[in-house]
């Protein structure tokens, strides 16, 4: 498995306060990696520890396989919390300054990178009078400018209006698809995270609760008739005599039903006439957001 | 460390601050010029009396009496400007708002962990910052003297020693380059706009005082601090009859607190979170 980050243990510290709490997280080549986590759970202080910007307390950081961080986060572009430009200087002028700092020769390619993120007309315009969607996609902009093979994005489509965030969106798709780029990205706009996402990691009170394919989340949010028995062996070979075959076991003791939900009465007859016990028997499922929410522990700000 | 510079050049050629410091600069000197011959008709209305301090009565070659401003003198006034601290106060703000400005608007993020390391990044800044300062001072002085020639005409002029101006200008940038790297310093620690300007100007302007006392407090111990205060020194320092160990004191302690200050500052910018 290639894996573009991982993490083993890392953890920062302020004061007595853990902001993040030995993390481990592995992020696979050409994955969306969505990091969700409430206000103050610890994302941007953990991906400012990959950036470079701060120094882990405890653990380690790998990022292409290798521990040589200073040489491979030449291949990372960031764009932690708020894009990082000059505000009396123009959107040009303001990649000029980066492309002399990173020693990029092609003084073209300012343009063509400024036409990717649509920002190739705003002329004079300083960026203190940019809109907040202008001044994000200046710092994806920035953050592209080294040709990255992977991206971490903070919060990119925050306070972005709707064809904003349409337009970060479509963005990062097509750097996925068409260059092949891993992006790190947090959001609290859950839904649309799930629409690009193909990974995702929760992160509560500075500590990773999990990380799982998007594939897995759909069959996590799917919706289901849940039973608690005490043989799940029995349980099953009853529901296939029942010729319901769409089902699994995700724990000892508990199976998911996804078939025949209009009638779940019938499958507790049938499991209990069999000489199961069955102890619980619950509609289950919900939509993403509501998942993340029971996920991060309450309905409170994700 | 070349792109780093580069970049750093290019910012500094797009400032606009620059420019603002250097019109205040400007504004400042008419300002004394024309105090000067406000004093000057005061005193010839008959309005009052201006004290100048055991200046002689000088003759110009027509047998007139020298006005005020042709006795004080241009070089004086270029004196006046630096020793000061008007133009410390300038560079300070200068300084002020081109380092921390790039932490406030975040974009020291778009070069750190790039390839470059931390130290050369600081240095970067520091190396423009000593360009700024020294082009700061020089412009200070030349302006003063073009105002000092628009005000006093050719004589005026024609009065300045230019070899001590030399020494006297060179010095005075030596002095200002360590000041900047000092404000630096207070910039990369605080890394807040308001907090870096208004400490910056507190050291620029009453760190000089701080040292007087401290000086009249400890006066039975026969140490002077002042004696080892780039500020104190800056304004003490004449505009002619120099003696070799003004100088060489002069360059050692600006050296001395500009390394203080590069390495602090250094090891700051190794050690510190970005935010």
């Amino acid at each position: 498995m290639d894996y573009v980050l991982r993490t083993e243990g890392v953890s920062k510290q302020y004061g007595k306060h853990k902001v993040v709490d030995n993390v481990s997280m592995h992020v696979r080549k050409g994955d969306i990696y969505g990091f969700i986590g409430k206000n103050g759970a610890g994302k941007t202080t953990f991906m400012r520890m990959v950036s470079g910007l701060a120094a882990p307390a405890e653990g380690t950081i790998e990022l292409f396989g290798s521990q040589e961080l200073e040489q491979q986060r030449v291949r990372i572009g960031s764009l932690i919390e708020k894009p990082g430009a000059f505000g009396n200087m123009t959107a040009r002028e303001n990649m000029e300054v980066v492309r002399r700092k990173l020693g990029i020769t092609e003084k073209t390619a300012i343009d063509g990178i400024l036409e990717f993120v649509h920002l190739s007309q705003t002329g004079k315009k300083k960026v203190k009078h940019f809109s907040m969607g202008m001044k994000q996609r200046l710092g994806i902009a920035i953050a592209l400018f080294s040709n990255p093979d992977f991206l971490i994005l903070d919060e990119p489509i925050n306070g972005l209006d709707p064809a904003g965030i349409k337009e970060v969106r479509d963005l990062l798709l097509k750097l996925n698809q068409e260059r092949q780029i891993t992006i790190l990205i947090s959001s609290h706009i859950l839904g649309e995270l799930s629409k690009i996402a193909t990974r995702y990691g929760i992160i509560k009170d500075g500590a990773l609760v999990e990380e799982f394919d998007a594939q897995e989340l759909e069959v996590r949010c799917k919706r289901c008739q849940k039973v608690v028995v005490d043989d799940t062996g029995r349980a099953a070979a009853i529901l296939e005599g029942c010729n319901i075959t769409s089902y699994d076991v995700p724990e000892p003791g508990v199976l998911r039903i996804f078939e025949n939900l209009e009638e779940p009465w019938k499958i507790n007859q049938e499991l209990i006439s069999g000489g199961v016990k069955v102890s619980e028997s619950y509609l289950s499922g919900q939509d993403l957001e509501g998942y993340f929410m029971e996920l991060l522990g309450g309905g409170e700000h994700a | 460390m070349l792109n780093l510079l580069s970049g750093e050049f290019y910012k500094f050629k797009k400032s606009r601050s620059f420019g603002f410091c250097l019109l205040s600069a400007a504004a400042l000197a008419a300002l004394l010029y024309i105090s000067l011959l406000l004093l000057e008709n005061i005193q010839q209305s008959g309005q009052g009396v201006v004290i100048t301090g055991g200046m002689e009565e000088s003759l110009d070659g027509n047998g007139e009496p020298l006005s005020l401003l042709q006795r004080i003198g241009v070089a004086d006034i270029v004196q006046q400007m630096l020793n000061s601290h008007f133009s410390g106060f300038i560079v300070s703000v200068f300084v002020s708002i081109f380092v921390i400005g790039e932490f406030t608007d975040g974009a020291v993020k778009n070069i750190v962990g790039k390839g470059h390391s931390r130290e050369a990044i600081y240095l970067s800044k520091l190396l423009m910052v000593v360009f700024a300062a020294a082009l700061m001072t020089w412009l200070v002085i030349a302006i003063t003297l073009c105002l000092g020639f628009f005000f006093l005409g050719m004589e005026g002029i024609n009065a300045i020693n230019w070899k001590d101006m030399a020494v006297f200008a060179a010095m005075q940038a030596v002095f200002e380059i360590s000041l900047a790297g000092l404000v630096m310093l207070l910039g990369e620690l605080t890394r807040s706009l308001a907090a870096g300007i208004s400490i910056s100007i507190g050291v620029a302007v009453f760190s000089s005082v701080l040292t007087e006392g401290l000086d009249l407090a400890f006066h039975n111990l026969g140490f002077e601090l002042s004696g080892y205060w780039v500020l104190d020194l800056q304004a003490r320092f004449p505009t002619g009859d120099f003696g070799r160990e003004t100088i060489l004191r002069g360059l050692l302690v600006s050296l001395g607190w500009f390394l203080f200050a590069a390495l602090a500052g250094t090891l700051h910018f190794r050690k510190a979170d970005i935010k």
